[in-house]
């Protein structure tokens, strides 16, 4: 799906390719292309470029376009939202919530914990609601009723307290420390 | 069990950030995985959202970005509409011997078995006093003193899971009057407001029932004027 592409340096301004109208329309589907900060092409059907809203408004501002670049977000992110959104497309035309709620959680399962926080300004940053929905809950799901420390290496947080803050904080509310999982 | 200043804006339940007022940007960590610092603050306020009162209490000490993004009022708002309705039960004890406590209990329509009860005590979760439950509203409790004999009166608002609470004197200046408190949030101001309406103890005719709105915040009580009262 992705190809590498020696194409030049990434402009923030919309790029002015000179283009193909008639042989496009004259497709069955649309093909849209973006292009990630690291230079990444991906050909996507324009339905499924359509469920990114930061990419629906871009065509609507600028329809000559036919590259879209996306300054703020990285191959790797990318290609896993448009596997999500691929699937949200298929859920729209058949309408099923039980394999659409089996689909996410699956999803989400399967990624690392890096994987799921590197997507998460990508879909907020295109604006897909359900995806970012999906991502934080699941995040918030990793994370809860796990430990302080648990929760630092998690997001790679450094303590910032001083032990006696620390200490006063965890006294005021020493009951919440209790029975968290096992790191 | 922490006393708030009387002016502190229950409203949006923020804490005192005296250490580090605007201490809202990311936390300087130069780790190569710190996977936080590309999250802007309003994704991490919504994540952390989610999460029970239990795990939020736990986070509060991961670092002072998130201490302080926990007292946001957005985040206030966003835990509120997430959090699953509650339950409070309050145990009174037949004999003053042992003290009153409140148990919260989650209304979770599927699971019964994994209900989160969270048990509030006396001195940690609200003030020790011989209070009496006026009502609760949106997670923070009224609480009435009762104080036989006394002329000066106190009203607590108190939100039991952080354990912070404030004192809102009342000072009963005419015993021919029996005062009655409520407690109840103004959506469009957004402000807590303590409702006080006195009415004539025996003799119904000998004159008007009265009634006196605290704006939490304000730190005074304001007369509204005559109320009419139908028993």
């Amino acid at each position: 799906m992705s190809s590498s592409t020696d194409s030049p340096t990434l402009t923030t301004e919309t790029t002015q390719l000179s283009p193909q109208p008639d042989t496009e329309t004259a497709k069955p589907t649309k093909k849209i292309t973006l292009k990630s900060s690291d230079n990444q092409i991906f050909e996507v059907e324009e339905s499924v470029a359509m469920e990114f809203a930061t990419v629906k408004s871009f065509f609507e501002d600028s329809p000559s376009t036919d590259t879209v670049p996306l300054p703020n977000v990285t191959a790797k992110p990318l290609s896993q939202v448009i596997e999500f959104c691929k699937e949200q497309i298929k859920f729209k035309a058949n309408p099923d919530e039980a394999q659409k709620k089996k689909y996410n959680a699956e999803f989400v399962t399967e990624k690392s914990d890096k994987d799921l926080v590197d997507m998460i300004p990508v879909a907020n940053y295109l604006e897909i609601k359900d995806l970012l929905d999906v991502l934080n809950q699941a995040v918030a799901d990793r994370i809860e009723n796990k430990s302080v420390e648990y929760v630092r290496s998690f997001f790679g947080i450094d303590n910032d307290f001083t032990a006696e803050e620390e200490a006063a904080l965890r006294r005021e509310h020493a009951w919440a420390y209790e029975g968290v999982d096992e790191d | 069990m922490k006393k708030l200043k009387k002016t502190a804006s229950m409203g949006s339940k923020r804490r005192r950030t005296t250490k580090h007022p605007g201490s809202s940007s990311s936390s300087s960590t130069e780790q190569s995985e710190c996977l936080v610092a590309q999250l802007p603050q309003a994704l991490i306020i919504d994540i952390l959202s989610r999460l029970p009162i239990r795990c939020i209490l736990n986070c509060k000490s991961v670092c002072k970005t998130w201490l302080h993004l926990m007292s946001d009022p957005l985040f206030v708002g966003l835990h509120m509409e997430r959090s699953p309705a509650n339950l409070l039960i309050q145990k009174t004890p037949f004999e003053r011997i042992a003290s009153t406590e409140l148990l919260l209990v989650e209304i979770v329509e599927e699971d019964f078995s994994n209900r989160e009860i969270i048990r509030l005590f006396p001195n940690i979760n609200f003030p020790d006093t011989d209070f009496r439950l006026l009502n609760s509203c949106n997670g923070l409790l009224c609480l009435y003193e009762d104080s036989y004999g006394k002329s000066e009166i106190t009203v607590h608002v108190c939100n039991p899971v952080l354990g912070e609470y404030i004192d809102i004197p009342v000072v009963n200046t005419d015993k021919k009057f029996e005062q009655h408190f409520a407690f109840g949030f103004s959506s469009g101001s957004n402000e807590y407001k303590v409702l006080q309406t006195f009415f004539p103890d025996k003799d119904t005719t000998a004159a008007p029932c009265l009634a006196e709105i605290y704006t939490v915040g304000t730190g005074e009580w304001r007369s509204i004027g005559k109320c009419s009262f139908q028993t």
